[in-house]
């Protein structure tokens, strides 16, 4: 057995050896430092962190949509919200408040 | 085979500057581009003179994932199982671009890979006359198997490493191991009573 392995061993070896090879052109040489240049740091929000972002919009939400069957708006809320919150809070709520707005409550 | 320091080649390609890393591209190109080249040939969909683009692109991917490797592994089976992944995209696109040709039989196909893989063997001495009796064997192999056979007898990694390399359990490549080398011998035999 041990003799077998080390035949096909030399077989592999000697068929490899065989193989036409040549030095690696500049340009591919170019490419691969390129290739493996390191990328700039990326800040990835913490999963915990995501997710208390996502409980407070949606307690917002909630909160904002109750207040739709009183009369206001969506353009009335939404500019000072955003401007306190920020965009993004804005687009967490937006869906919500689309919904509310579109099947409102009546007899609140 | 398992003797190359793909820790402190990360460290280069990862760490360095520009030079650095091409030199540390270099010494990859070095190591393992006959290799890979070799490996290939375990997919006769890819024609004999698309292998070395085949390979340099396995290379080039490989070296923009070193971030990837993990320094406590095999830095062989993890290179493997880079190209692997290359060589199957390089056989789907070739397969892909030959369609309006009637595609050759598996069996045809296997032969013509076989028989380039024996042809391209260089002169041998009597010394190494069962080494090429067992190029004969392993040219008759199928392309998975010769894939399998590569990394076990030249790159000498254990099954789980070629499992992983190959995406097959391990379970798998031991019982094909068995079958390797039975139909080796088996075939060995057969040219020995011919003689």
């Amino acid at each position: 057995m041990k003799q077998l392995d080390q035949a096909i061993q030399a077989a592999f070896a000697q068929a490899i050896a065989a193989e036409r090879s040549s030095p690696p052109s500049a340009s591919l040489l170019a490419r691969a430092a390129a290739a493996s240049q390191p990328t700039p740091y990326r800040y990835l929000q913490p999963a915990g962190e995501r997710l208390a972002n996502l409980a407070l919009s949606l307690v917002a939400c909630a909160a904002l949509a109750a207040l739709v069957p009183c009369g206001l708006t969506v353009r009335e809320y939404r500019t000072p919200l955003a401007s306190r919150l920020g965009h993004n809070w804005v687009s967490y709520i937006q869906p919500g408040l689309e919904a509310a707005v579109a099947s409102p409550s009546t007899d609140f | 085979m398992q003797n190359f320091d793909g820790a402190e080649l990360r460290h280069l390609a990862l760490t360095g500057d520009t030079v650095t890393r091409q030199q540390a591209f270099s010494k990859l190109w070095d190591g393992f581009y006959r290799r890979l080249v070799h490996f290939a040939r375990g997919w006769p969909a890819i024609p004999n003179d698309e292998r070395a683009d085949a390979a340099t692109e396995a290379l080039l991917a490989a070296f923009a994932a070193l971030a990837s490797y993990d320094p406590t592994q095999a830095f062989s089976a993890w290179l493997f199982g880079v190209a692997r992944h290359k060589f199957q995209d390089a056989a789907r696109h070739h397969h892909q671009r030959q369609w309006r040709q009637p595609p050759l039989p598996d069996d045809e196909a296997e032969k013509g890979a076989a028989l380039a893989w024996h042809d391209d063997f260089p002169e041998r001495s009597a010394a190494a006359e069962l080494a090429g009796q067992c190029a004969r064997a392993i040219a008759g192999l199928s392309g998975r198997d010769r894939r399998i056979a590569q990394l076990r007898f030249h790159e000498e990694l254990n099954a789980s490493q070629i499992g992983q390399a190959l995406g097959l359990p391990a379970a798998t490549v031991r019982w094909r191991i068995a079958a390797i080398r039975r139909q080796i011998q088996t075939q060995l035999e057969l040219l020995h009573e011919t003689a």
